[in-house]
């Protein structure tokens, strides 16, 4: 047998097709054995908050799922299981908040490994027109709106104490991962900071975020409630750099 | 070819892993070395890099990967060498090491050290990949036996195939003694055809784990204290080798760094007495 026929043989065993090459299939055993524990120990590692929400059974049932319909491609298992919280959603019935658990603990294993980047203080910046200062962000940054109390859950469930209902919120709200002294963290925004960090990450201006300020909050103090965004921004390590 | 001569280096050392950094951080430990698993560390930011800088800066470090697919007969993965490249520049360490296997197929990856035959084809095919590697490397390979549970037909032994590939490709061997141990059992093959065949010239580290009995097969678990049957062998060989690097390996069940560094002491009164004999 060529090696290369060998070598597709004895992976097709190890996903279960069985009778895929004449070996001892005491051996083949231990390697399905190991390579599904490799799969599975790598979802558990990254999605440990949905383990803990849903109990060993049923998160091993699903991440045996996910493995059974998706190989690794990709030779680091930090990167096995993006796309588990879609997988998740799709399995399990709303409003579940595993789903987004799931995107929570898969974008703080992101930030856990994101690229370096010295946060600027706002001290340090030195801008001859903040109304055309645009804004880099830590490569770490993300956000998204999350529809369920998974952000509160996903807190709750490093404690001994209960954890919310898993009910809906009454409306979405956003949540940002990013990492700060080498740990991720997450925090959930108000929507004007939504809307503003949305449109800097975007490209916009520092004019353009108070313009949508304006808009949003007509009766407000805009360039207070632009300042205090700006200081929370840098304090949190979140901008890189302003050009 | 960039292939060059490993400066010889001996001493004891251990597998770092993360319940560790603490102890090894906190102060000096009485380790000459410490390896550390590559892949851990080939990612583009964060803390592991950020701990690897202050362990690098107080012990020499050794590189040891699990993903380079020695044996595949597509080629090897550019991308994997070069991000193990630019680790290993960044790093300076001892030696870049990983295993004589396959781990990935047609982009499939099994995240598992998989058996090879030990044939012409095979070790055409490894002689090839090695050679890359080291050029991309720029520096040379440390090869290292895996623990099997599956033989296929094939026309040498492991050592053969090993002391083969050594002479084709400049590179070196991690001698894993409780693979040897472990894959010897398991087929029941000699130990002395190890000690016989194995190019001691080429050999600059040495592995020492325990092992498990699985339901039908030993497993390679390093779960466990090393056992008798791998002090052994590691005496067996530290007596012909010669001082040479050495080891602990533990994986799973990880205890306290004080048991591990009390094993470490094992490991230099056997090869003292060894030594000695």
């Amino acid at each position: 047998m060529k090696l290369i026929d060998l070598q597709r043989a004895l992976l097709a065993s190890l996903a279960g097709a069985e009778g895929s090459i004449a070996a001892d299939p005491r051996g083949v055993r231990v390697y399905a054995n190991n390579h599904r524990g490799q799969l599975l120990g790598a979802l558990r590692e990254t999605y440990e908050r949905v383990a803990r929400w849903l109990g060993d059974d049923v998160f091993e049932a699903l991440a045996l799922g996910f493995i059974d319909e998706n190989p690794s491609a990709a030779w680091s298992l930090n990167d096995y299981g993006h796309g588990f919280p879609d997988f998740v959603a799709n399995a399990l019935l709303q409003p579940d908040p595993a789903a987004e658990l799931a995107w929570l603990d898969h974008a703080l294993r992101q930030a856990f490994y994101a690229r370096d980047a010295s946060p600027l203080t706002l001290r340090a910046v030195v801008v001859a027109d903040w109304e055309q200062a645009t804004f880099t962000f830590v490569p770490s940054l993300r956000f998204r709106h999350l529809h369920t109390k998974a952000a509160a859950i996903w807190s709750a469930l490093s404690t001994v104490e209960g954890h919310p209902a898993p009910a809906l919120l009454p409306a979405p709200v956003a949540v940002r991962v990013w990492r700060s002294n080498l740990a991720p963290r997450f925090v959930s925004m108000p929507p004007h900071e939504t809307a503003c960090l949305d449109l800097a990450m975007a490209g916009g201006t520092f004019g353009d975020l108070c313009a949508l300020l304006a808009a949003q909050q007509p009766d407000a103090d805009i360039a207070a409630v632009a300042g205090q965004l700006l200081r929370e921004w840098f304090e949190d390590g979140l901008v890189a750099s302003v050009a | 070819m960039a292939t060059t001569t490993l400066p010889t280096f001996h001493g004891f050392g251990l597998g770092l892993r993360v319940p560790h950094y603490d102890d090894v951080l906190a102060t000096k430990q009485p380790l000459d070395f410490v390896e550390v698993i590559s892949e851990n560390f080939m990612v583009d930011g964060g803390r592991p890099l950020h701990m690897l800088e202050q362990v690098r800066a107080s012990y020499p470090l050794a590189l040891h990967g699990v993903s380079m697919n020695i044996g595949a007969v597509d080629g090897l993965d550019m991308d994997y060498l070069k991000q193990l490249r630019r680790l290993a520049d960044r790093f300076d360490p001892l030696w870049v090491s990983d295993h004589v296997c396959w781990t990935a197929v047609d982009g499939i990856q099994a995240h598992d050290l998989l058996p090879l035959p030990y044939s012409d084809e095979a070790l055409d095919v490894v002689s090839r990949n090695v050679r890359v590697a080291q050029d991309v490397l720029g520096r040379p390979l440390v090869l290292e036996n895996p623990s099997t549970y599956l033989e296929f037909p094939g026309s040498m032994t492991e050592a053969a195939f090993l002391a083969a590939l050594c002479a084709r490709t400049g590179c070196y061997l991690l001698l894993d003694v409780n693979n040897i141990v472990v894959s010897a059992t398991n087929h029941g093959r000699s130990i002395d055809e190890w000690l016989d065949h194995i190019p001691l010239d080429r050999v600059r580290q040495i592995h020492l784990a325990g092992h498990s009995q699985g339901r039908d097969l030993l497993v390679d678990t390093h779960d466990a204290p090393v056992p008798t049957s791998v002090w052994d062998l590691y005496q067996r060989f530290i007596s012909r080798l010669g001082p040479v690097a050495t080891m602990i390996e533990r994986d799973d069940h990880i205890p306290p760094f004080a048991e591990l560094l009390a094993e470490l002491q094992v490991a230099r009164d056997v090869a003292g007495i060894a030594a000695a004999a």
